[in-house]
């Protein structure tokens, strides 16, 4: 599988859900090309873009040579597959790439099913609270107490299931790991979300575990460069307590995503 | 199939939008299952809770559905999506529902972790700001209007992105959200979009691709059965 030179172009931006990719991509040791996208611009809402990803978001990758013929010749080269939504795109990289299972695990296991499992978590439940959380603490024009309160504790509980997850997989396997006895496509999807815990308004004091798991997974071969892509993180190891540096970088993105939702009301 | 052990199913029979999911493939599949209640509370201490121990020992989540395969080691699974991946792979040999090669299976991915992240949650949310007996019951007033109208823009915009691919896949001549027939993409999307309308009554006028797909869905057999197993749901 996989023999040729991979040809893959990630559309991406400095957010949670691109580093994913990014990451993965690092870890994997794959050459791939950067399209960086300007969210202030709204460039993902563009007919090029959505002609690539139709939900308008990021990231999306393009693999131009994917392993199966065209659908309409065999003999011809194949088209070029198009992947929205950083869960497809994961389970896509290490199903055709992740040969040797450097984040993956082989797929008649146990662990195959447990990585699924927390990728989907992720997806499903840590992103959508703590996206709601991001914008209810930071960029909602009004304070609205139990709008901010229902995403910071729906996003406390995920962490403490995370927590214990991590606890089990300590006193059962004695593994550092989310899954299994390495690091996986799990822990690069759960820790994106994670290392911005606190920019959501969630304090992790007392996830012990979870804390030493973030420091664990950055010094992960492949994660500082693909975190740093397409530009390093303004809010890296931001001091949350300066509210100078805060206000600007919540006044900067509010008006963008404001402006986002005003024209998604409108389309 | 008649060796096949029954698949045991933590759901519950009542309004809540993953668990037919699972039901639909099963019958789809034509697999036997045991079905087990659970009550929806977060109190620790109620034996057939869904925050039990006995519970949170097979989903830590602590969330329904989850299931235990007998026939594959008491494997249990949780997360809806990971269930019909996982019901996929091991029991839909000749890929009636699931993705026959990488491409296949790709596409299904994309349209059911665009489920779980966009559809689900932000249906989710827009329930809980706008229907009375949720926020305001525990609040005693109605949330802000420009909250309410956050999700709802959101929904309508996730429905939207659904409408026009499905309006491609008829022009490629496809009834359906990945190829040329019913996938498990199909099955994930059927319970928020089945509980929507009643709370946007005109999001199906302005969407008629998406309008007939739902028809379509509906008139499923195994559709048909799993909800009229339910209790009827009272939020309708």
């Amino acid at each position: 599988m996989a023999a040729k030179t991979p040809n893959l172009t990630l559309y991406t931006a400095q957010t949670p859900n691109g580093t994913k990719i990014s990451i993965a991509l690092s870890i994997l040791n794959l050459p791939y090309k950067v399209h960086p996208l300007n969210l202030a611009t709204h460039e993902q809402k563009l007919p090029w873009f959505t002609a690539i990803n139709p939900n308008g978001r990021l990231p999306a990758l393009t693999d131009h040579s994917p392993p199966f013929p065209s659908s309409s010749s065999s003999s011809s080269p194949p088209e070029p597959l198009h992947i929205m939504e950083s869960g497809a795109i994961l389970l896509y990289l290490v199903s055709n790439y992740d040969t040797s299972q450097k984040l993956s695990f082989s797929k008649d296991s146990k662990e195959h099913w447990e990585m699924v499992q927390w990728v989907f978590w992720q997806n499903a439940g840590l992103g959508p609270m703590q996206g709601q959380s991001n914008h209810f603490v930071r960029y909602s024009p009004e304070k609205i107490p139990y709008a901010v309160g229902r995403y910071v504790n729906e996003s406390r509980r995920l962490y403490t299931v995370l927590e214990g997850r991590l606890k089990e997989q300590e006193e059962k396997r004695g593994s550092g790991w989310i899954v299994g006895d390495h690091v996986s496509i799990a822990d690069i999807t759960v820790w994106c979300w994670a290392i911005y815990a606190e920019w959501g308004g969630i304090g992790l004091e007392g996830f012990e575990r979870v804390r030493k798991w973030r420091e664990r997974v950055a010094g992960v071969e492949g994660v500082e460069e693909g975190r740093n892509v397409p530009e390093p993180s303004g809010l890296r190891d931001a001091d949350l307590g300066d509210e100078v540096l805060v206000r600007g970088y919540v006044e900067g993105s509010r008006k963008w995503i404001l402006e986002g939702m005003r024209r998604d009301a409108e389309a | 199939m008649s060796s096949i052990k029954p698949i045991t199913v933590y759901g519950h029979l009542g309004a809540t939008p993953n668990p037919p999911k699972v039901l639909i493939l099963l019958k789809l599949l034509g697999l036997p299952y045991t079905h087990i209640e659970k009550a929806l509370t977060d109190d620790p201490t109620v034996e057939d809770g869904i925050k039990h121990t006995n519970f949170t020992a097979i989903n830590p989540n602590g969330r329904i559905p989850a299931i235990t395969d007998p026939n594959q080691n008491d494997i249990n699974v949780w997360e809806s999506a990971a269930i019909l991946q996982y019901l996929a792979e091991v029991y839909d040999k000749d890929y009636k529902f699931s993705g026959k090669d990488l491409e296949e299976r790709t596409l299904i991915n994309e349209w059911i972790a665009f489920q779980i992240s966009g559809q689900a949650p932000m249906s989710g949310q827009f329930l809980w700001f706008s229907v009375d007996r949720l926020h305001k019951a525990k609040y005693g007033e109605q949330a802000p209007e420009h909250v309410i109208i956050r999700f709802k823009n959101e929904v309508r915009r996730i429905y939207g992105v659904l409408n026009a691919h499905l309006e491609k896949q008829k022009a490629k001549g496809s009834d359906w959200i990945v190829a040329d027939r019913l996938t498990i993409a199909d099955v994930a999307w059927i319970p928020w979009a089945r509980i929507i309308p009643a709370f946007d009554p005109t999001l199906l006028e302005e969407l008629p691709a998406f309008k007939a797909w739902l028809e379509r869905m509906d008139a499923l057999p195994a559709v048909k059965e799993t909800y009229a197993e339910l209790n009827p749901p009272p939020m309708a």
